[in-house]
């Protein structure tokens, strides 16, 4: 799961997530988090850097 | 004192204040983060939890969520409640959260009995729920401050820097200056010397000081002028943050006098 | 807020803070070397988060109490002159 807000400064992040993952499909990441109002760089790497592994765990429950 | 607006959302306000100490400057940005109260969930009872997140990790999920109050100052901190602290209506704020899988559990699922409590954000992901999972959860809100812990943060990226005054003398117009800035904070024009385009970007990283050949351009802080950026997690509005965080430190101020004339 | 006195003679002032920080004692302690009545006037913290600060004030004879009580009156001031210019600068 997507952490709720930015490690380093607090924002919150996660409202985004699911929008940014649709569109990043089509569009280059660094302008959907523009749209999206992500920032600062520590909030970016928040959304950039994050891999779901959820779905994966799953199978193992 | 003299306070001009650069910048008003709904998250984030920045303005220049003029004529105050460096001290005060701080206490307003400090106040913002660690002694303004918001509400946050604190404890809640798990009575059913099959998801892949374990029951840790739900509950940290719950408290980081924002949540905003029609009116704040109905409730008091925990500290302060004529309960002394044993829980009630006056102090808490009950909700509960109940899903069925499979769908995605999100911030706007969390029920709270006051009609006036509210998510900040609707969309925050807490858990996916797959096929048959469950989970039950109960708890409270409660009204405290940063200085507790960062969930009851209210203003999170707060910060300020003193105006920078830069002064340009006897300029060649090489344009050096221009392309070392790393903020376009100069541009250089038609006139006899680089000029100063974007005077509130500028970091006072003196980078173009060092960079210029003929020491034609000094950069200076204002020493009682400041840039005052205080942005919000969304729980109160930025720009009454800033007024709470004041009549926090006035209310403090207060305190000691009157301590002080019992006292003497 | 609850404030300890550890110390008060004429002019000397050592007075323990309980619960606050940088936030008021910094702002406090500006103020009162503003006031040319006060010799020195300083906070310390034994060890961040688990101790109240001390804060201790020397005067040039007068009462630290007295003095203390109006660099407290001047905060206050400060902070409804700029509640003041704030709303006016929201409009």
């Amino acid at each position: 799961m997507i952490p709720v807000r930015c490690f380093s400064c607090g924002k919150v992040i996660s409202n985004v997530w699911e929008e940014y993952k649709e569109r990043i499909v089509s569009e280059p990441p660094g302008k959907v988090m523009d749209d999206l109002g992500i920032e600062r760089y520590c909030c970016r790497r928040m959304l950039l850097a994050h891999v779901e592994i959820v779905d994966v765990l799953r199978r193992y429950q | 004192m003299k306070v001009e607006l650069i910048e008003l959302r709904e998250d984030r306000i920045r303005f220049l204040l003029t004529g105050a100490t460096a001290a005060f400057a701080n206490g307003i940005r400090r106040a913002c983060m660690s002694e303004v109260p918001t509400l946050a969930i604190d404890e809640i009872r798990l009575y059913d939890n099959t998801s892949v997140l374990f029951d840790e990790q739900i509950s940290l999920r719950l408290g980081l969520i924002p949540l905003t109050a029609e009116d704040l100052d109905v409730y008091s901190s925990p500290e302060d409640c004529i309960c002394e602290g044993a829980g009630c209506p006056g102090c808490r704020v009950d909700f509960i959260l109940t899903a069925e899988g499979p769908k995605m559990v999100y911030s706007q699922d969390v029920v709270f009995t006051d009609p006036g409590v509210k998510v900040a954000f609707e969309g925050i992901p807490v858990v996916v729920l797959g096929e048959g999972e469950k989970l039950v959860v109960e708890g409270y809100a409660t009204k405290r401050t940063g200085s507790a812990h960062s969930k009851w943060q209210s203003g999170t990226t707060c910060g300020y820097k003193n105006l920078p005054r830069i002064d340009i003398g006897d300029c060649q117009k090489c344009g050096k200056c221009v392309k070392v800035c790393p903020r376009d904070v100069l541009a250089l024009d038609e006139g006899d010397r680089v000029r100063v385009v974007n005077l509130l970007a500028c970091s006072l990283c003196k980078l173009c000081i060092d960079e210029c050949d003929y020491q034609a351009i000094t950069v200076t802080p204002v020493p009682d002028s400041f840039v005052l950026t205080i942005e919000g997690d969304g729980s109160i509005k930025a720009k009454d943050l800033v007024v709470k965080a004041a009549e926090e430190i006035r209310h403090r101020a207060e305190m000691i006098g009157e301590k002080m004339a019992d006292l003497s | 807020m609850d404030l300890k006195i550890i110390k008060k003679d004429e002019e000397e002032l050592h007075m323990e803070f309980e619960g606050e920080s940088h936030t008021l004692l910094n702002l406090l302690r500006t103020e009162l070397l503003k006031d040319e009545r006060v010799m020195y006037a300083t906070y310390d913290t034994k060890f961040t988060i688990m101790d109240n600060p001390i804060f201790k004030l020397r005067t040039r004879g007068e009462d630290p109490l007295e003095i203390m009580k109006q660099a407290a009156s001047r905060i206050t001031a400060q902070c409804d002159e700029f509640l003041q210019c704030y709303n006016a600068a929201l409009g």
